[in-house]
Parts: structure tokens; C-alpha cells; sequence
């Protein structure tokens, strides 16, 4: 029946938005384009909901995810760097901050550090942000991915050192 | 092997993601290895900004709502076969506030269940960590526990949850206490568990959880735990 497949959609989607939520979020420019790519992933779920067959639904939804990235180019972040998400980011800052200095300092290093992972090939920054934002295993990331477990490994590691290089570079810094 | 090519291990091991025989190996290799521990410490710590660069945020009610009414504009619930008049625009509105109702509820009462083996885990893993890189910059808020030496303090990521990690010492029991924010998980006292020869005590206090570890036997982990709490309460 239409509806019971609508709910079970549904029951098996809403847990899961935070995770899709913060993947867009690392995917695309802005919170706006984030929020519309996740309900466009969500709408084409369930419009391919019958090909679901039980497999680790929140993989198969982040496979879904990274497709509509893909085939939305106007939309994807190239060249996301400091600054960009304006008035949004402003509208973030608590009020009074306990030090706007440093506030806006470690939000400078947050854009930085999201602006190389933007600058990522695609092949790596898919894995970096399904790992460190969708938290998803390397097996959910392979099955989503289509990709064998070993390459995900691989793939994770050159993208990790590479962001490490950038990020020591730009005088970001680690943290520990 | 090179240690380059211990890269992807360490990447591997950061996740939870290295089979228990290759951790072996590789822990033992980067005690005596200054380049890998350092590796080690750095990829942790750029996982730690990462987590902060792109923050978990709750979904909010208005968004969800979003997705709910969205989803009912392509799969409306079936009609009983009668033709519905067109709603009002009073009808409209309430419809609107049913749905964003709904949708809180729906996120309240939706049974997130807490598969706290992942946690167990990743403390687990974080205590390893923390043995191999216990002279990593602190993160200068360490809790001070009388009677116990800090011999540690770091950021890093565990099972997911932006956490800090200190470790300390007394005589020569080693004790890993992992903390990160509760979230939205209930608080509750201490619990115990035995993970992988890492005796576990967790507890959460309404604001953070508090993840204990020691290797087994842990003689002397529940008098740690209670001087934290002692302190931290």
C-alpha cells in the first residue's frame, strides 16, 4: 500500500536527517543549498524507496546524497572559503561572545579548514565527508560508494594527509 | 614496511577501523617511532578540528516539517474514495502546525537506540591512543583529581563525539577518562562494563559524559571514578 510504504520511509529517514543534514552542510556553499539538497536526497529516496532492499539505510541514502551532488553542479562548493556563508555565520556567534577575538579567529580556521576540504578531488572529499561527517564505517561508506573496502581505506588516508599538509601549512594547526 | 606506508594503518586505527592484530603491531611500532606518533597526534587532531568545523547541530522542527510536508505533497495519504474539498486557508494553517507537531514527536518519542558497544570501542581505542601520545599539546581545561598525576590531556574525536582525553597516573595504574558533551542523551549514573581487556565505568551528568578506562584488572578504577565525580559534581 502507498501509505505503508510512505511510512516506512519515513520511520527509516527522519533519524537519519541530522547525519544528512551535516553531510550537505560539508557538500555544499551554504545552510540554504545544504537544507535543499537534503530534501531533494529525501524526495528521491522515497521516489526509489521500492529499490531499497534492506541494505544499511543510512548508506543508502548518503549514495543518494552524493549522486544529486554530483549531478548539481551549480550547487556543489569549489572554491568555499572564509566568509562566505555571511550573514548566516554571523548570525551564529553567541551574543555577548566571552571573546569575539578568538571567536572569530577559530571561525576563520573552521572556514579554512572547510575550504580545503571543499578544494579536495571529489573522489577524496566524498570520503572524508561520509567518514568524518556522515559517520559512516568504511564498509557503509564502500557499499555507498560502490567501492572496494580496501580503496576507501586508501583513499581516506591520501585525503588525510593531504588536509594535514594544507592545514599545517596555512598555520592552522592541530589541535593535539 | 615503511612508515609511510604506515599512514593508512593509522588512519585505519583512528577510526576503530584496524584489525585487532595489525593494532598490535602498529602500537608497538609507534612507541619507539617519533614520526608516527607524530603522525598519529596530528591526524587526531585534525580529525578533532574537523569535527569543529563542520559541528553536529540538532535538526531543527521547522526543517523536519519541511521534509514532512514535502513528502506528503508526493505520496499524499490515500482518501476514501469522496473528493475533499480544497482547504482553507485557516485549515492550511492548521494543517501546518499539525504537521510541525507531528514532527517534533516524532523526533521526541522516536526511540534512538544507543548502541553503546560503539562507545565502548572507541574509548577503548582513545585509551590506546592516549598511551602512545601522552606528550601532546593540552587542552588546558584537564580536570585535576587528587591523589591521581595528569600525565596527558588532548583532543580527539571518539565513536563520532568531539572529546577530551586525559590520562592519568598513580603509581602504576594508568587511568584514560574520555569526555565529550552529553547531547541529548539522558543522564545517568556510573555503569560498568569489561570491553576487550579495558575495564569501562561511564557515567553522564546532564551535560557531559564521562568514559573511565583501565586495563584489566582495574584495581583501582572505582575509587578514580569517585574522586571525579566528587570533583566534577
Amino acid at each position: 500500500m502507498e501509505d505503508d510504504r510512505a511510512a516506512r520511509f519515513r520511520a527509516l529517514v527522519v533519524p537519519q536527517l541530522a547525519y544528512l543534514q551535516r553531510m550537505a552542510r560539508a557538500l555544499t556553499r551554504d545552510r540554504s543549498s545544504a537544507e535543499d539538497l537534503v530534501q531533494e536526497s529525501v524526495l528521491r529516496g522515497l521516489r526509489y524507496f521500492d529499490s531499497y532492499r534492506g541494505e544499511d539505510f543510512r548508506a543508502w541514502m548518503a549514495a543518494i546524497m552524493r549522486n544529486l551532488n554530483r549531478e548539481r553542479p551549480a550547487l556543489q562548493t569549489v572554491t568555499r572559503l572564509e566568509g562566505e556563508e555571511g550573514e548566516d555565520r554571523l548570525a551564529q556567534l553567541p551574543d555577548p561572545a566571552p571573546d569575539p577575538e578568538q571567536r572569530l579567529l577559530a571561525d576563520d580556521r573552521a572556514a579554512q579548514l572547510r575550504g580545503l576540504v571543499a578544494a579536495l578531488p571529489e573522489a577524496m572529499r566524498e570520503i572524508v565527508v561520509l567518514r568524518e561527517f556522515g559517520g559512516l564505517s568504511y564498509a557503509q561508506i564502500a557499499t555507498a560508494l560502490s567501492l572496494p573496502v580496501g580503496t576507501v581505506m586508501s583513499r581516506l588516508a591520501r585525503a588525510r594527509m593531504q588536509l594535514r599538509a594544507e592545514w599545517t601549512a596555512g598555520d592552522g594547526g592541530c589541535a593535539s | 614496511m615503511t612508515c609511510d606506508d604506515r599512514i593508512e594503518q593509522i588512519s585505519a586505527m583512528l577510526d576503530g577501523e584496524l584489525p585487532p592484530a595489525e593494532m598490535a603491531a602498529l602500537t608497538a611500532h609507534i612507541a619507539s617511532c617519533a614520526d608516527c606518533a607524530r603522525a598519529l597526534a596530528e591526524l587526531g587532531g585534525l580529525r578533532a578540528a574537523l569535527a569543529e568545523a563542520v559541528p553536529e547541530e540538532p535538526v531543527s522542527a521547522e526543517f523536519t516539517a519541511r521534509i514532512e510536508r514535502s513528502l506528503q505533497a508526493v505520496s499524499p495519504p490515500p482518501s476514501s474514495g469522496r473528493v475533499l474539498a480544497f482547504p482553507s486557508s485557516r485549515r492550511r494553517t492548521w494543517l501546518a502546525a499539525a504537521s510541525a507537531i507531528a514532527a517534533v514527536l516524532v523526533l521526541a518519542l522516536w526511540p534512538h537506540p544507543h548502541d553503546e558497544s560503539i562507545d565502548l570501542g572507541g574509548v577503548r581505542d582513545a585509551a590506546l591512543r592516549a598511551s602512545l601520545t601522552a606528550s601532546a599539546a593540552p587542552t588546558g581545561s584537564a580536570i585535576p583529581v587528587p591523589g591521581y598525576q595528569l600525565v596527558a590531556d588532548r583532543a580527539d574525536v571518539i565513536a563520532g563525539h568531539r572529546a577530551q582525553v586525559l590520562v592519568y597516573t598513580q603509581g602504576v595504574e594508568r587511568i584514560t577518562l574520555c569526555i565529550w558533551p552529553a547531547g541529548h542523551e539522558p543522564a545517568h549514573a556510573v555503569r560498568q562494563a569489561a570491553y576487550r581487556g579495558m575495564a569501562i565505568r561511564y557515567w553522564n551528568d546532564g551535560t557531559r559524559e564521562f568514559w573511565a578506562t583501565s586495563p584489566l584488572p582495574a584495581r583501582g578504577l572505582g575509587d578514580f571514578v569517585d574522586a571525579v565525580t566528587r570533583r566534577s559534581a
